[in-house]
């Protein structure tokens, strides 16, 4: 039985395709690029990194460009693109929920 | 450069308390530089850097790591040192906390299943395999272990073989083994547990810690000595303890030196080649050397050139030679009588067994002397040579000695 194919992400993954979207990077680059973005807020560690990398690579989300000087660089796929959309819009689903109640419930 | 080293056994289920010991290292001013992979062994160097920080992560024993990988570590600050057991011991020069190699805990568990989990298998499979003979042979002297204590450790020192030593250290390696097994199944069992949480890898508490490395280098000594034990009564069979501890001890030094200079496993296959040399060596010449050696007696026509023989009324044949205890032959009231036969005894053994409340025997034909212990073991003489039975289960009341002696004529 084929393995079912990632529906949801966690946290790490998406900020892990968020930044491969604008440009392809090496591992190191995506663990600053996270860090960076979220302000220390999401850690990804070297080795959790490599196994989430292997992983999105292995279900095609993203796409082995080059390796220099032992780094591999990896670049987003369409299909890659596809989940982080879905990915975004859920989140943006979950947010404009959110607010709806939270804001009715704030509301006198 | 001055430098130390120490022994990490466990490194794999005991992360924490390792990771506690090699920074309390680090604040002492010791640098891990390299890993001897043979027995665990971190070796270190002075260091005047304060911002040492450890990580252990999962890898396969038999396999080189993936280069990315390395790199990748290297990139977030962590440098491989090398292997112990199946974990990679990383260390990171930086003033404030490097980001944890592993920081999903599912992830980490599934790393484990990946890399290391097939070398636990194998090991933990040679532990139940080990155990079980172990039990299966130690249920042999079932009869030794109770009639208690006193009795067991008065064979114990009364002894000029070994045998009373392999049976002390038999069982409790056994039991030390199984209760190693029990104990890791039971650690994977509470991380898996712990990991599905998404909590980290369960810590052991200091005093378990110390307990565990404590119980592990007993178990790493008792095994060693066992192992040395066996080769050397096996080969030098009869002669002194004091002989046997002598080769125990150079043995040791070898092993130790050996290990301190070794730093990958590749670099340890001379040394492996050395003592299986060395054992070929003492196995081809164990018989002029065991010839050459002082006060040694001639041996009794009849086995010459054996020390050892299996009774089960038949004659003895070369390739029973070597054979560790010898087995049974029909006894007077019982169906099995163990015996230990010697061709020969050096005269400080046969003193030793004088001196164990031994009573003579009426004199048999062709026999100059018979003795008799408490223990119930004979010593017979013919000649210039001396015969020991040892009689190894002490349930039987009646004595042995006209079967052992109708059989040992019946060579002849």
């Amino acid at each position: 039985m084929a393995r079912k194919k990632l529906e949801t992400l966690t946290e790490p993954m998406y900020y892990i395709l968020l930044s491969l979207y604008e440009e392809p990077r090496h591992g190191y680059g995506i663990m600053q690029y996270i860090n960076q973005m979220t302000n220390g807020r999401v850690i990804v560690g070297a080795g959790t990194l490599y196994a989430l990398l292997a992983r999105f690579e292995e279900e095609q989300l993203i796409l082995l460009t080059r390796t220099s000087e032992g780094r591999k660089y990896y670049t987003l796929s369409e299909t890659g693109k596809e989940s982080l959309l879905t990915e975004f819009n859920r989140l943006n689903r979950q947010l404009d929920d959110g607010a709806q109640v939270l804001k009715r419930r704030s509301t006198p | 450069m001055k430098t130390t080293c120490r022994r990490f056994p466990n490194a794999g289920l005991d992360r924490t308390g390792t990771l506690r010991r090699l920074e309390k290292m680090a604040q002492k001013g010791w640098e891990p530089t390299r890993v001897s992979p043979l027995f665990d062994l971190v070796h270190f160097q002075r260091t005047t850097s304060r911002d040492l920080h450890f990580s252990l992560d999962w890898t396969d024993p038999e396999r080189q790591e993936d280069p990315a990988y390395i790199k990748l570590c290297a990139d977030a600050g962590w440098h491989p040192v090398g292997k112990l057991g199946s974990t990679q011991l990383y260390i990171a020069h930086s003033q404030g906390e490097p980001i944890p190699i592993q920081t999903d805990p599912m992830l980490e568990y599934q790393r484990f299943y990946q890399k290391s989990f097939r070398g636990l298998q194998t090991a933990l499979l040679c532990y139940l395999v080990f155990g079980l003979n172990l039990f299966r042979f130690t249920s042999r002297f079932s009869s030794d272990f109770s009639r208690g204590g006193l009795y067991f450790l008065e064979r114990l020192f009364s002894s000029s073989t070994l045998e009373p030593l392999l049976l002390l250290l038999l069982p409790l390696i056994t039991l030390s083994a199984l209760v190693g097994l029990f104990f890791t199944l039971f650690q994977l069992y509470r991380w898996k547990k712990a990991a599905q949480n998404g909590h980290p890898f369960p810590s052991l508490l200091p005093w378990q810690s110390q307990l565990w490395i404590l119980s592990n280098h007993m178990i790493g000594f008792m095994f060693f000595v066992l192992i040395l034990a066996w080769l050397a009564d096996c080969l030098f069979n009869g002669i002194s303890l004091l002989f046997c501890a002598a080769v125990i001890l150079v043995l040791t030094l070898i092993a130790s030196t050996a290990a301190k200079h070794l730093p990958q496993v590749k670099a340890c296959y001379p040394f492996f080649w050395s003592i299986a040399a060395f054992v070929l060596a003492i196995s081809i010449l164990h018989y002029p050397i065991r010839t050459l050696l002082p006060y040694r007696i001639p041996p009794d026509t009849i086995t010459e050139g054996y020390s050892k023989y299996q009774m089960s009324n038949e004659k003895p044949t070369d390739t029973l030679w070597g054979s560790f205890i010898a087995s049974d032959c029909p006894g007077p009231g019982s169906s099995r009588v163990f015996y230990d036969v010697y061709a020969w005894s050096s005269p400080a053994m046969t003193q030793r067994f004088l001196q164990n409340r031994t009573r003579e025997m009426t004199a048999l034909p062709g026999y100059s002397s018979v003795w008799e212990n408490d223990l119930g073991d004979c010593l017979i003489a013919r000649g210039n040579a001396y015969l020991i039975l040892w009689r190894l289960d002490k349930d039987i009341r009646t004595s042995f000695l006209p079967t052992a002696i109708t059989w040992l004529e019946s060579w002849a």
